[in-house]
């Protein structure tokens, strides 16, 4: 089942040594999700401002993040949940 | 799995160790990158719950047809352009995915990257498809083969996706290899293998023969490349005009058309779009509404790539599919929206429309760059100031954040055209 949401959230992120940033964890509903993979990655434009879209799993579902390179925001797009 | 002929050992490189096609002096080495099921691949990478299912990629609208299918869908016969209601009648467990145009152009400019770290030659035919003339890169990486591998591994580690390619000393027949063995293939076509191979090849096999073609073909007693390849060149160029000339080469296998890497290609020669309606609609007022959106589309996209045409085209299709276009040409160059509208109204008001229209289209041809009218009065001066202001706020918000009046709550979703291609600026743009 999947449903599309627009909701900031709080988000850990490893800055790699590349300019690659990973997030390793996010809090929605009051609780920690931890990121057990990134499936893809890819980056759009809003205007000017550049999204990057982050399709992540913890150990139940795959979430859609979205870090707002301008406004240096999260957001979590979709929940896709097995079932 | 991959599956490839086997190959000669080039004793001149023989120092590098690696197997290579081998060529003569003059002879071109091309690859041909096709990835596999493209969209629906990158959507199978998004959300994993999809992997190993049937699913389609396709339109937003009511009336869409199959974008893209998975390698899971395509045993029930589902098909690119195949109406989506027919293909859920094929397989009813089928996964509709709408498309996310974004994703895919991403997916591309960085499979792009790999590519051009191959050669710097590298032509991007399609989203999902792209030349290589390697000939010069030989020597770096020990053989086209090894390239063709390299470049595999590389995708599938960066984007998780498979792509199959193809070799041979053309274009032509570069294509033909890359399809040879789908999904995840690689195949050689060495020249000394060209006549054997098209001897039997059925003639809409080959890239630029098409199904209308093809039977017309047929209807001439020609079935295969080595058929078509006995008739001498005069009665193909009889029948069928300049094309019969390059008929002639293709049922040989001959094709000199050069790999044109990004921003040597030819300038565009028409552009624009065409959206099938949600329902039939039989009112011109109606049909008006998409005309606009469409012109404003057409005209965005010229001006953003510094085109300016005079050739406005409009294209219906009936609820029959019976298709055609009208045209008009004027002496001034145009660029924007709602000049194109006005010309492809005038255009729509000489039809006399016969039946409910269920596809519109319009575009604009004879282009050239940079021959933009430059406004001597006070208000067509306000009207380019206007324009000028509308794409910029457009350029820094998102598309359609400012548009006519008349287009509130137009489509914002994004398409890509058959031509499309990397702008130069897109190139710069890369991943964290």
């Amino acid at each position: 089942m999947h449903y599309n949401t627009s909701e900031r959230i709080t988000v850990g992120v490893v800055y790699g040594d590349e300019g690659r940033i990973r997030p390793e964890w996010f809090v929605w509903e009051g609780r920690e999700h931890r990121v057990t993979s990134i499936n893809h990655i890819w980056r759009e434009k809003a205007g000017r401002e550049a999204l990057i879209f982050f399709s992540v799993s913890d150990k139940a579902n795959t979430y859609l993040l979205c870090y707002h390179t301008i406004q240096l925001r999260w957001t979590l797009c979709g929940v896709d949940m097995e079932g | 799995m991959l599956s490839y002929y086997p190959i000669a050992v080039d004793p001149l490189r023989g120092r590098h160790g690696g197997l290579r096609v081998s060529r003569g002096a003059n002879e071109r080495v091309i690859m041909h990158v096709d990835m596999d099921a493209f969209f629906a691949s990158v959507e199978q990478r998004v959300n994993p719950v999809l992997q190993g299912k049937p699913v389609v990629v396709c339109g937003s609208g009511k009336r869409t047809v199959v974008a893209a299918a998975s390698y899971e869908a395509r045993p029930s016969g589902i098909r690119s352009g195949m109406p989506l209601y027919e293909a859920q009648r094929r397989c009813p467990d089928l996964i509709c995915v709408t498309a996310d145009i974004p994703r895919y152009v991403d997916a591309s400019f960085r499979i792009l990257h790999v590519l051009q770290g191959f050669t710097p030659d590298v032509e991007v035919y399609s989203i999902d498809e792209a030349f290589l003339d390697v000939t010069g890169s030989l020597a770096l990486f020990h053989g086209a083969e090894r390239i063709a591998r390299l470049i595999k591994e590389k995708v599938k580690a960066e984007l998780g996706l498979t792509c199959s390619a193809g070799i041979a000393p053309n274009k032509l027949l570069a294509k033909l290899a890359s399809a040879t063995h789908k999904p995840d293939g690689l195949h050689i076509i060495r020249s000394e293998d060209i006549p054997s191979l098209l001897e039997d090849l059925p003639v809409e096999e080959m890239w630029g023969i098409g199904p209308r073609l093809g039977t017309y073909l047929h209807e001439m007693g020609i079935r295969t490349c080595g058929q078509l390849a006995k008739i001498p060149a005069r009665i193909l160029e009889k029948r069928f005009g300049i094309m019969g000339r390059m008929l002639h080469r293709m049922a040989r296998g001959m094709d000199d058309t050069p790999v044109l890497p990004c921003g040597t290609g030819p300038h565009a020669r028409s552009m624009g779009h065409s959206m099938t309606l949600d329902q039939d609609v039989q009112g011109k007022e109606e049909i008006a509404w998409y005309v606009f959106l469409l012109a404003e589309m057409v005209g965005r996209r010229l001006r953003s790539e510094g085109y300016a045409g005079r050739t406005v085209v409009l294209t219906l299709r009936y609820t029959d599919f019976q298709t055609f276009s009208r045209r008009m040409t004027l002496k001034p160059y145009i660029t924007t929206g709602p000049e194109i509208y006005e010309v492809a109204m005038r255009i729509l008001d000489g039809i006399r429309l016969r039946d409910a229209v269920r596809l519109v289209g319009v575009s604009l041809a004879n282009l050239v760059r940079g021959r933009e009218q430059i406004p001597l009065f006070e208000g067509e001066r306000k009207r380019a100031d206007l324009v000028l202001a509308v794409d910029r706020v457009n350029d820094r918000y998102g598309e359609f954040t400012l548009s006519w009046g008349p287009l509130r709550g137009g489509r914002k979703d994004r398409v890509v055209p058959p031509n499309w291609r990397p702008k130069d600026g897109d190139l710069k743009c890369g991943l964290p």
